[in-house]
């Protein structure tokens, strides 16, 4: 199952990577929102993990983008503190879930099993 | 003329060395920065590769190269910053495994190090350090800094306590000689949990402070905590030299409400300052008694000041009195100035 993760943080990406490939999946990185929403479009990804402050594409840019394209792809976002409106604002564009920075890799890892089982 | 011309060539072999010194010391300079950089990515990378092994694993995760560069003291300041830094990252295990990181390392000591110093920016930054990363043990020296001249480091100092002890920790209040600014009261204020049932002891001499900062951190807590039983001092600080305390003393009455507040802030009314009376006024609104009504017209119809006769206006509506409101603004008898301040309350509140 290869879920893409699109963060620009590199110790966060590098985390949840590693989290994520001790569990099992199959993990595609990206660094910027743009190379995410490529990815997206090109590429078979069965779950997304995006932050919402992105370079170049949004979180929000890339959840569109997926909803747009009509692909059925559950979105996670990471947000910070203080982004209340934007967390709402995603969920009314269809994010499967959210998780508030500073986070842990534990929890999000139990999220993503969740969502997984669903899909 | 061969002295001036010998003059002007030493002048000119002198000004190519210096411009040749001033390149040399640039380019110094650059490479320098450049191998510092170099170095750092090279750290960056061999820190940020044992955060993740660790807290992929759930704990400190075995890494030679870290064991061998942890003996250079410039690494040791990076390596503080970096893991303070990711600890900001991350919650519950994973922030718990890079304080264990910290701890292994024994990195508080570069963090004290930073206390030692005159500059103020590193003094704050020690103590933050310190505080990221739970290191408890250093309470002691942490505390020497609580009431120190500059805010920056005091400030840190205070939130150290808290964060360490919870209420305990705030009892530096009691010879708290700093201003609390509102931030640090609010950043204080997040940290304690709760108020142990002998607290409100010491919460009570914190309410008879010189410090009005301190005094109306205090009024907060005991509107956090709603602690009931200090209700009979509030009435005292309602006579307090500061307008600021005297407002905050006015809010919590209202937080910790009972049968005879109304009637205690309505009494104590006329012994205030336009802005205290402005703000008992917003909290008769907020309360919503229907006993204020008479002691609202009073002020509607008789105060000098058209702020605090609009206010008793707004809190005579918030009633559901808006009809009585209606029937002064037509009367033919009421003047120019009251129909303009029931016309600007009710606009108000529309």
């Amino acid at each position: 199952m290869p879920i893409l993760i699109a963060e620009d943080d590199e110790l966060i990406l590098k985390t949840i990577e590693h989290k994520l490939l001790k569990e099992g999946y199959e993990v595609i990185l990206t660094r910027n929102g743009q190379d995410a929403i490529n990815t997206i479009l090109s590429t078979k990804v069965d779950i997304v993990i995006t932050d919402i402050m992105m370079p170049f594409a949004s979180g929000i840019e890339i959840l569109s983008a997926v909803k747009t394209a009509g692909k059925d792809i559950p979105v996670i976002m990471l947000s910070s503190m203080g982004q209340e409106e934007v967390i709402l604002n995603a969920f009314d564009l269809g994010a499967a879930d959210f998780i508030v920075k500073p986070f842990s890799p534990n929890e999000l890892m139990l999220r993503v099993k969740r969502i997984a089982a669903r899909t | 003329m061969s002295t001036s011309l010998h003059f002007l060539i030493v002048t000119f072999i002198v000004l190519l060395v210096v411009i040749a010194l001033l390149i040399l010391a640039v380019l110094l300079y650059a490479l320098y920065g450049y191998r510092y950089f170099q170095r750092a990515d090279a750290w960056s990378e061999v820190i940020g590769q044992e955060v993740v092994q660790s807290i992929v694993s759930g704990e400190v995760a075995e890494n030679e190269a870290i064991d061998r560069l942890s003996r250079k003291p410039s690494f040791r300041m990076y390596f503080l910053e970096k893991l303070v830094n990711a600890e900001g990252k991350f919650s519950g295990m994973a922030s718990n495994v890079i304080r264990r990181i910290f701890s292994e390392y024994h990195l508080e000591n570069e963090a004290l190090k930073k206390l030692k110093q005159k500059k103020l920016y590193l003094i704050a930054g020690g103590i933050q350090e310190l505080t990221a990363m739970r290191a408890e043990k250093t309470l002691p020296e942490i505390s020497k800094f609580l009431n120190h001249s500059s805010p920056q480091v005091y400030q840190e100092a205070q939130y150290a306590q808290v964060t360490f002890r919870g209420f305990e920790g705030l009892r530096f209040l009691g010879s708290a000689k700093g201003v609390l600014s509102d931030w640090q009261q609010l950043r204080l204020l997040n940290s304690v949990a709760s108020v142990p049932p002998d607290g409100t002891e010491l919460v009570r001499s914190w309410l008879q402070s010189e410090n009005a900062s301190v005094v109306i951190f205090t009024l907060r807590l005991i509107r956090k905590f709603q602690l009931l039983t200090i209700y009979p001092e509030l009435l005292i600080l309602l006579g307090h030299q500061s307008a600021q305390v005297r407002i905050q003393t006015v809010q919590t009455l209202q937080a910790l409400e009972n049968d005879t507040t109304l009637k205690e802030l309505e009494d104590t009314f006329l012994s205030q300052s336009q802005e205290v009376q402005v703000e008992i006024l917003n909290v008769l609104k907020k309360m919503g008694d229907v006993r204020a009504k008479d002691f609202l017209f009073q002020q509607l119809h008789g105060h000098v000041a058209p702020a605090v006769r609009i206010k008793a206006a707004e809190a005579i509506h918030s009633l559901g009195m808006k009809h009585e409101l209606t029937q002064i603004t037509d009367d033919e008898n009421t003047s120019e100035e009251l129909i303009f301040i029931i016309k600007h309350a009710l606009q108000e509140r529309k």
